[in-house]
């Protein structure tokens, strides 16, 4: 037989619980500080035009991933676009129940090959009509943005 | 060992991003930096590149899972074939072995290999990573790092040669000085003996000068079948020889004084160079010098020393830039920096700019034609090695 033994209670088995005692900080880098700089002091987005391939970056970076050149061009552009593709969740990443579904979109930003991925609260929506459908982002009050992803509470259907 | 190889190939260009203690680029963008350098000089460009390799060390030090996929563009792998390439701290000459078979084997006509870290993203300290890389019942619940590891070893080899403290500490003024001339360095100093000697004892022996920084860095190069490297390039580099080997992973089981593994790695080189007296036919060499004494038993390992008589021809400047044996001419880790995957690339560099008479102010006197660079790491178990040649 080609397994021979197998233990199958784990509690059975003599182990060590260990953990990886580490945390990090991670930098936004060049483009990610005009992003989240923008974002938090006029609340726009910034985008960058690559000039070879004419590709707009969103979020921006500070090369083309195609040319491997260097982008300079950077573009504030509304936080406004079209949801290319949605999913509604039901559980957390623990397996428990949300206390209500959240949808969860991939919004191309408008004037951008890019995107962003976030929340989107639509009441009423129907599922034929979020795909394509017009959203903008509802952001925190100038005063309480710190410059990072959670500045932006979500995105609503335009009406 | 089989010699069936298809294709040569030599490097054609090389690059690298400064090295730091903490970077505000991302790892994508250091790697951007060190592909963009390393195409400058190539005579080839994105488009010509046919394959790519990444090498980066664990994870952990990133704080990305999946790191490899997450640095492919800034790496120039956008829908191009791509694979990592991962021994630890090993990583970056395994990366150009990793390379070469790419191309060697008939595969492509061209590889770009790329080495990325970026150790500042783990707090407090990437030793909380590194303990997580040793044994989780029997070694890690004593709270394990890599100083005791390395003091442990140097013990070993110092108690075995009975070599004194003040042999050593000279790695780390030749290599701190050597460093004074790269541009790219975090850790270039003018020290003395007597000031490594009285810098903080970490761990016994390993006191801080000793050691080489965390660091966040990147290195390129660019491979060519030769058909397309005589092409494009005026002087191409061959690979002429790679090796590689690991030994144990229970570090118990073995003698920690000599490096087996790199012996096996390095002769395995030497074979396939067609090198008979290494001593005589290399001319300037990288060995991987995390740790002071590292690069002696390195030395040692490629047998470019005799077992514990590396430390007497350091003394007699055998291992100095304008020695008969210029060692680390870079400033290696101790004099530069040590980003883990990028610090192994970064070696393979300096012989390529060694070579071809490009190193500047750190240019060694003996004009090489042949060179090796060696990387070490995983569980202090692995060597690479990869040996250089302009004819």
């Amino acid at each position: 037989m080609s397994i021979w033994r197998k233990v199958h209670v784990n509690k059975k088995a003599h182990a060590w619980e260990g953990d990886i005692p580490i945390y990090f900080s991670y930098t936004v880098g060049p483009a990610g500080e005009k992003f989240f700089t923008a974002l938090k002091e006029k609340g726009v987005f910034v985008a960058v035009r690559c000039r070879q391939c004419g590709k707009v970056y969103l979020p921006p970076r500070i090369y083309c991933e195609v040319c491997m050149e260097d982008v300079e061009e950077f573009v504030e552009v509304q936080p406004e676009g079209r949801v290319v593709t949605w999913t509604e969740v039901t559980r957390d990443s623990r397996g428990s129940l949300l206390e209500k579904p959240e949808l969860i979109g991939f919004i191309n930003i408008y004037n951008t090959d890019g995107g962003i991925i976030h929340k989107i609260v639509a009441k009423d929506f129907s599922k034929e009509s979020l795909t394509g459908a017009e959203v903008k982002a509802v952001l925190k009050p100038p005063a309480e943005r710190s410059g990072e992803l959670g500045d932006i509470l979500y995105f609503e259907l335009k009406v | 060992m089989g010699l069936n190889i298809k294709h040569k190939v030599a490097v054609v260009g090389a690059g690298m991003s400064n090295v730091m203690r903490r970077a505000e680029e991302t790892g994508r963008e250091l790697s951007f930096y060190a592909v963009k350098e390393a195409l400058k000089n190539s005579g080839l460009t994105i488009e010509d590149v046919e394959c790519v390799v990444m090498a980066t060390a664990p994870d952990a030090f990133d704080g990305v899972h999946m790191k490899g996929e997450y640095l492919a563009d800034g790496a120039g792998a956008f829908r191009k074939p791509y694979m990592r390439s991962y021994v630890g701290g090993g990583s970056g000459v395994f990366a150009i072995i990793h390379g070469w078979y790419m191309v060697a084997s008939g595969m492509f006509k061209t590889c770009l290999v790329v080495a990325e870290e970026k150790m500042s993203s783990a707090q407090p300290h990437p030793q909380a990573a590194f303990n997580s890389i040793y044994d989780h019942t029997l070694e890690r619940p004593l709270g394990v790092n890599l100083l005791w590891i390395f003091a442990l070893e140097m013990n070993r080899y110092m108690s075995v040669h009975k070599i004194p403290l003040e042999d050593i500490a000279l790695v780390s003024v030749k290599n701190k000085r050597n460093g004074l001339d790269h541009p790219c360095t975090q850790v270039g100093a003018e020290v003395t003996v007597k000031e490594v000697l009285e810098s903080e004892i970490m761990a016994w022996p390993v006191h801080r000068l000793m050691v080489s920084p965390t660091s966040d860095a990147a290195a390129a190069i660019v491979i060519a079948r030769d058909d397309i490297a005589r092409r494009v390039s005026e002087q191409p580099v061959w690979i002429k020889g790679v090796g590689w080997n690991l030994d144990t992973a229970f570090w118990t089981n073995r003698d920690l004084y000599y490096p087996d593994y790199v012996e096996k790695a390095a002769r395995m080189a030497y074979e396939m160079a067609g090198i008979t007296n290494p001593r005589k036919e290399i001319h300037v060499v990288e060995p991987y010098d995390p740790f002071a004494y590292k690069e002696l038993h390195h030395l040692e390992g490629l047998l470019l020393a005799d077992r514990g008589k590396a430390p007497e021809l350091l003394k007699k400047g055998v291992f100095d830039r304008d020695g008969e044996l210029p060692s680390c001419p870079s400033g290696g880790l101790l004099g530069v920096g040590n980003p883990i995957a990028a610090a192994g690339l970064m070696k393979v560099c300096e012989i390529f700019w060694q070579l071809r008479g490009e190193a500047g102010k750190r240019q060694v006197k003996n004009n090489p034609k042949t060179g090796l660079a060696q990387a070490w790491g995983d569980l202090m178990q692995v060597g690479t090695v990869v040996i250089l040649s302009v004819n």
